[in-house]
């Protein structure tokens, strides 16, 4: 299996491109929900991939300032997906090399737990950008090994000022 | 021990212990692949001694729950959606808390209980959330396994299982069966089951 990448609409329940904008400013690190539903009894749920906390820590642990998106009236839960792959929670913009730093530890922590179990895990990394003040999320999704490989090119790609995306050459 | 016993509790216990056997494998297929075949050689020493008998659902239908089927299988059963926990370090609701499940703080181990479950979806896959969901039951009805059987039941027999006196597994895992995910899917009708006894 090769690395894909695709581009897809905003969560329904999003804030607005210029929120996210703003929220971009002030917060180092910004998780988005995987779904906000409002039940018939008017309660508002915004459901975070599992997997945001250990990020959410692991950015507070190196005084990031960390922003959990929701609507303020709606109560917090976690989403969890019937497949195994690992469907990392929804980032706002283009991460920091810090951020995307973050991101590979982490995965890395897991592949070094899961070890040779049942192959190697399928990764889907997802970023919501703001393009033409309209909000889209790119996923790039493959093994596990090749998806950390893409982020930490990513990254010393920025380091040598080159930006901070990824290049990313489609295989059909 | 065990399996010299004449006691009542020889059979629960051999079947518990081959239960215990496949949910190994199923969580960890290639550290725990030795768990593959001795599943089906306990599961060939249940059927030598007591005999392993399909039961009849609420349907009517034949059902075989034995765990050594979902050592072949490569679909599993999963369900998704919107969970709410408590943190067992602090008590704390989802993300309300600084502690990441699985990790130890003061010599304890954090998890996220979940208390409340609101399912969206219940998805066949070939890599389910958690692995013990390869466990199917595939319910069968009287006329299939008569025409597995190649003749009528008998009045009042009970259809049986034979597959672990048969079956390669007590030899060990082939590839397929430890990484099922990369190979090709096999539609729902093709998942193995178990045969019924053949006269």
């Amino acid at each position: 299996m090769s690395i894909e990448e695709r581009w897809t609409p905003p969560v329904e329940g999003w804030p607005s491109a210029t929120e996210l904008e703003r929220l971009g400013d002030i917060a180092d690190l910004v998780l988005l929900p995987d779904r906000v539903d409002t039940k018939p009894d008017g309660l508002t749920i915004a459901a975070f991939r599992e997997d945001a906390q250990a990020f959410r820590v692991d950015a507070l642990h190196q005084e990031l300032r960390v922003e959990l998106v929701h609507p303020r009236e709606a109560e917090v839960a976690a989403y969890r997906e019937h497949a195994a792959e690992w469907v990392l929670p929804y980032i706002l913009g283009i991460p920091t090399s810090v951020v995307v730093g973050l991101v590979i530890n982490r995965l890395q922590k897991w592949m070094d737990e899961r070890g040779d179990a049942s192959g190697t895990p399928t990764v889907r990394y997802r970023e919501a950008r703001i393009v033409e003040q309209e909000v889209r999320v790119r996923e790039i999704e493959g093994p596990a090994d090749e998806v950390v490989a893409l982020l930490r090119a990513s990254t010393s790609e920025e380091d040598l000022g080159h930006g901070g995306t990824p290049q990313i050459e489609a295989e059909s | 021990m065990l399996l010299r016993s004449e006691s009542n509790e020889a059979e629960p216990a051999l079947r518990r212990a081959i239960e215990l056997l496949v949910d190994a494998f199923l969580l960890d297929r290639r550290n725990n692949a030795g768990c593959f075949a001795r599943a089906h050689r306990l599961g060939a020493e249940a059927e030598r001694r007591f005999g392993c008998r399909l039961r009849r659902d609420e349907a009517d239908r034949w059902v075989n729950e034995c765990g050594v089927l979902a050592l072949h299988s490569r679909i599993g059963q999963s369900a998704g959606g919107v969970i709410h926990t408590k943190c067992s370090i602090c008590g704390s609701s989802s993300f309300g808390c600084d502690h990441i499940e699985g990790e130890t703080y003061s010599d304890r181990e954090c998890s996220h209980v979940v208390h409340r479950w609101d399912v969206t979806e219940v998805s066949l896959t070939p890599r389910p959330h958690d692995p013990r969901c390869y466990r199917l039951s595939l319910p069968r009805t009287t006329d299939e396994v008569e025409r597995e059987l190649g003749r009528a039941l008998r009045r009042d027999e009970t259809p049986t299982c034979s597959h672990c006196a048969s079956c390669y597994g007590a030899a060990g895992p082939n590839l397929e069966d430890l990484d099922p995910a990369s190979f090709p899917d096999l539609p729902i009708d093709e998942q193995p089951v178990a045969p019924a006894e053949r006269s």
